[in-house]
């Protein structure tokens, strides 16, 4: 096989969204690997199908997806040798391998609470009001209507991609899985023999081929890893492959992510709906990337120039809308949070049904090229757990059997009572404490009362960004560090929130944020969130 | 379901590991806690929803600084933390690492572990040790004792092989 001067394919799969994705000949042999395969039986939404019956697309069509789109971003952009396309193609493919059965409706079970502490199993009332609590005390610093901790100093440091998440996140368990496979590194041991990889800034040094090949699989293994963790702090040397790295990095992980990017044409296909979706040709069209120097760090930012903000606004308005009508309506949110009870319930019941706990997970992927314990631990893994758990044989408790039997029929439970409101933070927190419904939500938390059939309540909250505009930003960090004997510093923070948001880059090379950019109506939208509370009708009485 | 406060559980996780009282305006627990909650997460028990990034003093979570702010509340004080086997097992770990002859202070032998694990780890994956400590004593001027970060560089190869 020649090094070309363009990508070549070898394969084709066919997709509803992007059309025929090619597939290079690494790809192609990855593609069919049973550690990949795996990820068709993964349901990309988990039980949304069950509320919205078409959205039965899977990680496997996600992942080729994710790949076409950061393939697409760079031809645009331009800037990208052919072995950075190929390094970018196959973290976009490789990005979600770890994914748990069910997406993330099971990975917050194993990644959703801290473990250090014993707790024991609460029944289902308990669960739901443990979680709602510490939602409307997240948001309004009030625990049982007395002041608690002063949330205006945490909330100075917003949220960000770029960070290397817990051991049970999808993403770091996806990097074990990817280290633990001897058929992906001998794939891209081919590959870097057959030219895929060769670019003029990576020194092969003094080592025999054999060595030097190895040692370079490795680095590009790592390289991937680190892009799929969103690791901003992965060591990457000016000059050296691969030189657009902090580029790279955003565009799998950042407000514009081929990952989002992807996810939300695919959910406004499949799910019927048209919230998400938006135009991608014009998005494309006005990708720009430039260098950006703070202090002593320096990073490619890449964003859309300013001809394309109406295109970005779009993408970022379709995004919440995708979230607040889909990923939380009332049905899909609740079907959640049962699965989560049985799930949690299976995995400490000390019964025969075993259901993988957090400590196995890596014990069965370690094993992958051994055994199928983990090809097997797909959507279809719960189901049959699901199907198997009798009440009296398990000692499976009322309210747990109860969510059992409304998910084996396809069944959520019946929405008594919803308060959804939109607005900034502090419209929020007004809202909260004038509202009737929050003050009977409130004394069921202090009295804790199980012994009436009270509802589920659950409160889901979406927010269209998580970044506050520039001045606001230095305003709370410079109060931040003013209130820390230990110091941020800020050049790190201002280059890593360019990277973490959805950039606009003017024709002079000068960058802000979407949020920050006059022409952008996210200027007035930044603060805007949506808080939806629902009660459920349960009518099981409380297991004491 | 315990309903301990969040300070209660690190102020716990740093006597187990420590065997003293945390002091949340003293920089050396603050940045030890730091080093204890990022090691326990790595080894796969999770004090909070803390997420770590590079900073001057090693392995750094933002959150966590703010939540070591907050004062017990007085009903918490006596609560029992009931640990699970797997935080015993951690802590314990540690708690040995960390207890080893070292000619730098606590604090700066603990953030001599947590680093070059981060460094090893998450920063420079295809470097060897000897690199690794290159590195550390590159980017920290405190922590330039090469002899000790040799056995720092032990210390969490032990760790990581138990």
């Amino acid at each position: 096989m020649a090094v070309t001067k363009e990508i070549v394919f070898e394969n084709y799969v066919l997709d509803n969204v992007h059309g025929f994705i090619g597939l290079t000949f690494m790809e192609d042999k990855i593609e069919r690997l049973p550690v990949f395969k795996r990820l068709q039986d993964i349901s990309q939404l988990g039980l949304v199908k069950r509320i919205f019956p078409g959205a039965l697309h899977n990680r496997y069509i996600h992942s080729l997806g994710v790949m076409h789109v950061i393939d697409q971003m760079a031809l645009h952009l331009g800037e990208f040798s052919l072995a950075e396309r190929q390094l970018m193609r196959l973290a976009g493919m490789l990005h979600d391998l770890g994914h748990y059965p069910l997406s993330h409706d099971l990975e917050q079970v194993y990644d959703g609470k801290p473990n250090a502490v014993v707790s024991e199993i609460p029944s289902v009332r308990e669960s739901f009001l443990d979680d709602i609590q510490k939602d409307i005390y997240k948001i309004t610093g009030m625990k049982n209507g007395k002041e608690g901790k002063d949330l205006s100093v945490q909330m100075q440091i917003p949220k960000r991609e770029l960070v290397i998440k817990g051991p049970y996140h999808h993403e770091t368990v996806t990097t074990h899985v990817i280290r633990k496979s001897t058929s992906i590194e001998n794939i891209i041991i081919e590959g870097i023999k057959l030219g895929f990889f060769n670019d003029k800034n990576y020194k092969w040094g003094k080592k025999s081929e054999e060595c030097a090949v190895k040692e370079f699989a490795h680095k590009i293994i790592d390289d991937i890893c680190a892009l799929i963790q969103g690791n901003s702090d992965y060591e990457y040397r000016e000059g050296a492959f691969p030189t657009h790295f902090t580029a790279m990095l955003q565009m799998l992980h950042s407000e514009l992510d081929a990952d989002r990017i992807d996810y939300l044409l695919r959910d406004a296909t499949f799910s019927g709906a048209s919230y998400g979706a938006f135009d991608l040709g014009v998005l494309l069209q006005n990708l720009a990337m430039t260098k950006v120097k703070i202090g002593d760090l320096e990073a490619w930012i890449v964003g859309v120039q300013e001809k394309g903000i109406g295109c970005a606004d779009q993408f970022m308005v379709n995004r919440y809308l995708a979230y607040t009508q889909i990923i939380f309506n009332k049905y899909t949110s609740v079907v959640a949070k049962m699965l989560r009870e049985v799930v949690y319930w299976m995995m400490n019941s000390g019964s025969d049904l075993k259901f993988y706990t957090p400590k196995d997970i890596y014990g069965i992927i370690d094993m992958h090229e051994k055994n199928e314990a983990y090809f097997a631990f797909t959507d279809n893994y719960f189901f049959e757990k699901l199907n198997s758990i009798r009440e009296k044989y398990h000692g499976c408790p009322k309210d747990i059997f109860y969510f059992v039997e409304q998910l084996k029929r396809f069944r959520a439970l019946d929405i008594k009572k919803e308060d959804v409101h939109s607005g900034n933070l502090k419209k929020q927190r007004e809202y909260i404490k004038t509202s009737d419904f929050y003050a009977q939500l409130e004394k069921f938390m202090e009295e804790r009362d199980f012994s009436k059939e009270d509802g589920l309540y659950i409160l889901s909250q979406k927010k269209i960004t998580n970044h506050m505009p520039y001045k606001d930003f230095k305003k709370n960090f410079d109060a931040y560090n003013a209130t820390h004997e230990r110091k941020l510093d800020f050049s790190k923070y201002e280059l890593d929130r360019l990277m973490d948001g959805l950039a606009v880059i003017g024709e002079n090379g000068e960058t802000m944020l979407l949020i920050d950019a006059p022409r952008s109506i996210m200027t007035a939208l930044y603060d805007m969130q949506q808080i939806m509370v629902r009660e459920y009708i349960f009518p099981v009485k409380s297991v004491s | 379901m315990s309903r301990i406060s969040q300070q209660r559980l690190l102020n716990a996780v740093f006597y187990n590991v420590y065997g003293m009282e945390f002091c949340s305006t003293n920089m050396d627990d603050k940045v030890m806690l730091q080093k204890a909650v990022f090691l326990m997460r790595e080894q796969g028990v999770s004090c909070g929803d803390y997420e770590f990034v590079w900073d001057q003093y090693g392995p750094f979570s933002a959150e966590l600084s703010d939540d070591m702010k907050m004062e017990i509340e007085n009903e918490d004080r006596q609560a029992t933390v009931e640990f699970s086997s797997e935080a015993w097992t951690i802590m314990n770990r540690l708690k040995t690492a960390f207890a080893k002859d070292t000619a730098y202070s606590s604090r700066y032998w603990v953030e001599a572990i947590a680093s070059v694990f981060y460094l090893k780890k998450y920063m420079y994956p295809s470097y060897d040790d000897a690199k690794i400590i290159q590195v550390l004593e590159s980017k920290k001027k405190d922590l330039r004792n090469h002899e000790e970060n040799i056995k720092a560089m032990n210390v969490l190869n032990e760790i990581l092989a138990s």
